[in-house]
This record gives structure tokens, C-alpha cells and sequence, in this order.
């Protein structure tokens, strides 16, 4: 079997190779196992980024925090804060493919103080980036992951998430991805791109926001580039922020977990969501 | 008055998670060595990534490079923290992984390349005050003191995040914009006594930069001690055969003072 390699890099043209031979071939390299050496997906990687993002025995929590800086000088303009609630049905996984439901806000929060920013022009707080839910199916085809995603921001439902690009590093038991997504939202005619990073730093790391975070870039034209940093906490309750829990118990408590099922999706989809979480 | 009064109590009492930079005197020193070695031994952040069409998503090139920095103490400030770094970036061809060819030459696409950064660090209140001077081969300029570094540590994980947004007009007159960001994520191994981290697996950042134009770029990069354990053999060749001055950071200020009258600085695009 020809395996293209260069530089410790092997190839998209490998993937036709299984799991068990593309590490194989990793380790057998002058590249040590501490180096990022598989860049094609191999069902064994596909496997890890799904553990990674969780919620096969459970709901996993993705805390997250950032800052939206204006593209005009870097000033920051607010934070951000939120939670992502995720579950991976196992009864929508095989070896090659995997569904996932989730559930996300992000509050645009005062750089200072935990207090929602205001919009200028109504004088209300901001509309948080709200997500009645997402679902994101991933197929492993040819060594590349297809990934494809249904949103329904409590107003409607579109789809998106063409044109994603992923990479797969491996160094031991440590598994860096990164992917991007370029979603086309109504009214813009401008770049989107988005920006993703996720690190499992492997199970010798027991506690799960120390061994599971990311990191997100919203790349938009629009004027303003929001980012954030991701950790992974097994509870709703587990995460840091009680500003954050006290207004999702009030105000959202559907934000408090994922969806649980697909007919769950199904019975939202044709519906508009009503929330506190959204400003009136 | 009184449920105004009791408002103002409730929300005086909140946590206060959010802050302005979020720095401690312990958080800038280990920003510090992760970032630079932190004891005058180079270290070497090697990156790989993507540059990107930002409304289609096509991948118009990969990227790998390296980062090389020492760091020492401001003689005159020793609140100071000085780094000395050089960084030059090779684009792939995205389908083998080989240079880019620039279709005009019929040679390798020119790298991005830096001579030399000479960067400032200092604590001021919560807060890294940061000033950095740049070579990027055509053009040598200087930043205004910025105060753009937030850290934030939950549990033995720190986050660092900046952003800079560059705005310049170079040799031909074109102006260059660009906007920036990274995030750091260090481990500690303390509070981990099973797990002997490496170096890499310690210390990596990403970093997703727009422009110019409709393009989006993303990189990782893994921290490593020595040039010759990075993992890409296409840069290291290239360095070591075209760019040799990227073995390692600038010594000391007298290099920088050498640099600096070299603009612009030649680097050979032969086969």
C-alpha cells in the first residue's frame, strides 16, 4: 500500500487506510508519538473528536467565555457568556457517524461587571446568540468528516455549515481538532466564517474541564470578531458562573439541557420559542 | 426606594467573575516563561493551519512556520519583561503539501516572514501593558502601548487571550489590515501527578486571523524546545537551506540594532 507522507504528514490520499495502520504508520515515523503526526480522519479519530464533544452517557456543558472586539481598533465592545448543552444518542451512532443535539446561549455581557449590555439603539439588553437547538450530523466519508448542521435560533430553522474543513492531530492520547465552518445567514452578503479548536488532553487528565476545552473565533466582516474559550463540566450545576446559572433557572430553564430526542427536534421545528432569556 | 436600595445590595453582591485583564503577579510571570521559556532559552512555537475563503470556505493554501523567542529582564525596568522573537510562515499547497508555487515566478511563493519582535511586558494593575516592534522584512514599525490580554484560570487550566488589530501602509503604499486573535491554554502539571505532560501538550495556542481581503486563516501551534524536535521536515528544511537566520531568536538588542538598518531584509525565493 503506497502511503504519501512528508514531514511526519500523511496525506489525504491515506485514508483509505484503517485506523490500526494510519497510527501504525504514525508511530512507526522518526516523528515521536509526542509530535502531531495524523492529519487524515481515521475512524479511531473520528471516534475521539465524538467522545470529545461528549454526551454519549449524558448531557455534556460547554462553559464558555470570550470577548467581541470592534475590527476597527481592537477595542472591546463586551464579553460574552454562555453555555452549550450537548447529547450524542447512541442510537443515531455507528463506527462512521454521529448525530448530535444541543442546546446554546450566549449573553452579551458588560466587559466589568456581570450585567447585560445594552442595546444603543432600544435602550433593552441585547439579544443574546440564542439556539432552541442545533443538530449536527458528522459522517466519516474517505477520511474527511462531512459535517452538516440544522439551527433553529427560537425564530426559525436553517440550515448550514457547508464548506467545513477539518483536521485531526494526535500526539499520544492527546487529540487536537480544528474546523471551520462558513455558515450563509439571511441579509449578509459578507464572509462568516467560524473558527473552531477543541482539546482532549487525553484520560490521564481526570478532571473534565482541565482535560476538555476549545476555542472559538467568529470571523464576520460585519465589524466586530467575537471569541471565546470553551471548558467541558460533566453538571449544569458543576459550571463557574452563578450570574449565568441564576438567569438560566429564571428566565430559560429549557437552556439547563439538550434536547433530549429527535422527536423532540421534530415538535420544535415547526414552532417559534418564546423566552425570558430573549429580551421582551 | 427600599427595592431599589435592596437592588443595588443584590447586585453589589454578585461575583464579580468578569475583569478587566485578570492578571495577577502569578498569572504575568507564567505568562512569561510559557510564552517565551521565561530563563533566556529559546523556545519554539511551531504552527500549522489554513488559510481560507471566508464566504466559500476553500482552503486556498496550508501553513506551517514557527515562532522562535528568548526572553530577558528590562535592565532599565526590571518590572520589564523583554522578548526577542523572529517567526516566518511557508504556504503549502493545499492538495500535496508541497510550497506554494507562485504561478508568475515559477518559484516559492515569498513566506511571511519577521527578522525580528521585540516585545514588552508589564503588569499595571491587572493588566499586561504591551508594546511590540516588528520587521517584516519590508518594513520596520512599532505598535502603540496596548492593554489587550485578558487571562482567566479554572481549576489548573490558564486561558490568555489577545487580539491585535493591524493596520499599516507598506513599502509599495498598499495598506495592510488585519485583525488577529489568540488564545493561549496552559497546563500546569501541578494538581496532575499522573500525568507527566510534554511540552507540546502543555503549552499550544490557536490563533485565526482575517484579511487580507475575503480570507480567514487558522493555525495551532505546540511549544518545543528545540528546532530540531519540531515535526514538519518542509519547514526545517527550508530554513535551514533558505532562511537560516530562523534557527533560532535574536540574541540580544545588538542584533536588533543590526536588523534594523537591514530594511528591506533579502530573502532568497530560488528553487
Amino acid at each position: 500500500m503506497t502511503i504519501t507522507r512528508r514531514d511526519g504528514l500523511i496525506l489525504a490520499s491515506t485514508a483509505a487506510l484503517t485506523a490500526k495502520e494510519t497510527m501504525s504508520a504514525a508511530a512507526a515515523s522518526e516523528t515521536p508519538m509526542t509530535t502531531p503526526t495524523v492529519k487524515s480522519v481515521t475512524p479511531a479519530l473520528f471516534d475521539a473528536w465524538i467522545r470529545m464533544r461528549g454526551g454519549e452517557d449524558g448531557p455534556a456543558y460547554w462553559y464558555s467565555e470570550g470577548l467581541v472586539r470592534s475590527m476597527l481598533d481592537g477595542s472591546v465592545d463586551s464579553r460574552m457568556l454562555g453555555v452549550e448543552t450537548w447529547i450524542t444518542p447512541k442510537e443515531l451512532r455507528t463506527p462512521t457517524s454521529a448525530v448530535s443535539i444541543s442546546r446554546k446561549v450566549y449573553f452579551f455581557m458588560a466587559r466589568d461587571q456581570d450585567a447585560m449590555m445594552l442595546d444603543q439603539a432600544t435602550g433593552k439588553p441585547r439579544r443574546p446568540s440564542i439556539f432552541a437547538y442545533q443538530v449536527r450530523t458528522f459522517t466519516l466519508i474517505d477520511g474527511k468528516i462531512d459535517y452538516k448542521v440544522e439551527s433553529h435560533d427560537t425564530r426559525g430553522t436553517r440550515m448550514g455549515g457547508d464548506g467545513s474543513v477539518y483536521t485531526v492531530n494526535a500526539m499520544g492520547d492527546y487529540v487536537h481538532v480544528n474546523y471551520a465552518v462558513f455558515p450563509k445567514r439571511p441579509g449578509t452578503t459578507g464572509g462568516s466564517g467560524e473558527v473552531y479548536d477543541y482539546f482532549d488532553h487525553g484520560p490521564r487528565i481526570a478532571e473534565m474541564p482541565q482535560r476538555y476545552q476549545g476555542t472559538w473565533t467568529g470571523g464576520s466582516t460585519s465589524g466586530q470578531l467575537s471569541n471565546m474559550a470553551h471548558w467541558r463540566y460533566p453538571t449544569f450545576d458543576a459550571m463557574p458562573n452563578e450570574w449565568l446559572k441564576a438567569r438560566i433557572r429564571k428566565d430559560g430553564p429549557m437552556w439547563m439541557e439538550p434536547p433530549k430526542t429527535m422527536a423532540e427536534i421534530e415538535k420544535l421545528r415547526p414552532t417559534s420559542v418564546t423566552t425570558a432569556l430573549i429580551p421582551a | 426606594m427600599r427595592g431599589l436600595i435592596a437592588g443595588l445590595v443584590a447586585l453589589a453582591m454578585l461575583p464579580a467573575t468578569a475583569t478587566a485583564g485578570g492578571f495577577t503577579p502569578e498569572l504575568f510571570d507564567a505568562w512569561v516563561k510559557m510564552r517565551t521559556g521565561g530563563d533566556g532559552k529559546p523556545v519554539y512555537w511551531y504552527a500549522e493551519g489554513h488559510v481560507m475563503n471566508n464566504v466559500t470556505g476553500a482552503v486556498v493554501s496550508k501553513m506551517t512556520g514557527v515562532d522562535t523567542s528568548t526572553v530577558f529582564k528590562d535592565p532599565a525596568d526590571p518590572a520589564k519583561w523583554v522578548q526577542l522573537s523572529r517567526k516566518i510562515f511557508l504556504s503549502l499547497d493545499p492538495a500535496t503539501g508541497e510550497l506554494m508555487i507562485d504561478k508568475a515566478t515559477g518559484n516559492p511563493r515569498r513566506p511571511i516572514a519577521y527578522p525580528y519582535q521585540v516585545k514588552t511586558y508589564k503588569l499595571e494593575g491587572d493588566e499586561i501593558v504591551y508594546t511590540v516592534e516588528s520587521h517584516d522584512t519590508g518594513l520596520v514599525f512599532q505598535e502603540p502601548p496596548k492593554k489587550n490580554y485578558t487571562a482567566r484560570k479554572i481549576g489548573t487550566v490558564t486561558h490568555y487571550n489577545y487580539a491585535m488589530f493591524i493596520d499599516r501602509v507598506r513599502q509599495d503604499g498598499t495598506r495592510s489590515q488585519r485583525f488577529e486573535v489568540n488564545d493561549f491554554l496552559v497546563r500546569a502539571d501541578a494538581g496532575l501527578p499522573d500525568a507527566k505532560l510534554s511540552e507540546q501538550e502543555r503549552f499550544q495556542y490557536t490563533w485565526v486571523g482575517t484579511g487580507p481581503g475575503p480570507i480567514v486563516s487558522s493555525a495551532v501551534s505546540w511549544r518545543y524546545s528545540s528546532f530540531d524536535a519540531m515535526p514538519s521536515q518542509i519547514l526545517k528544511d527550508y530554513i535551514r537551506a533558505k532562511a537560516p537566520l530562523w534557527l533560532g531568536p535574536p540574541k540580544d538588542m545588538a542584533e536588533i540594532a543590526s536588523l534594523k538598518a537591514q530594511v528591506p531584509y533579502q530573502l532568497s525565493q530560488a528553487k
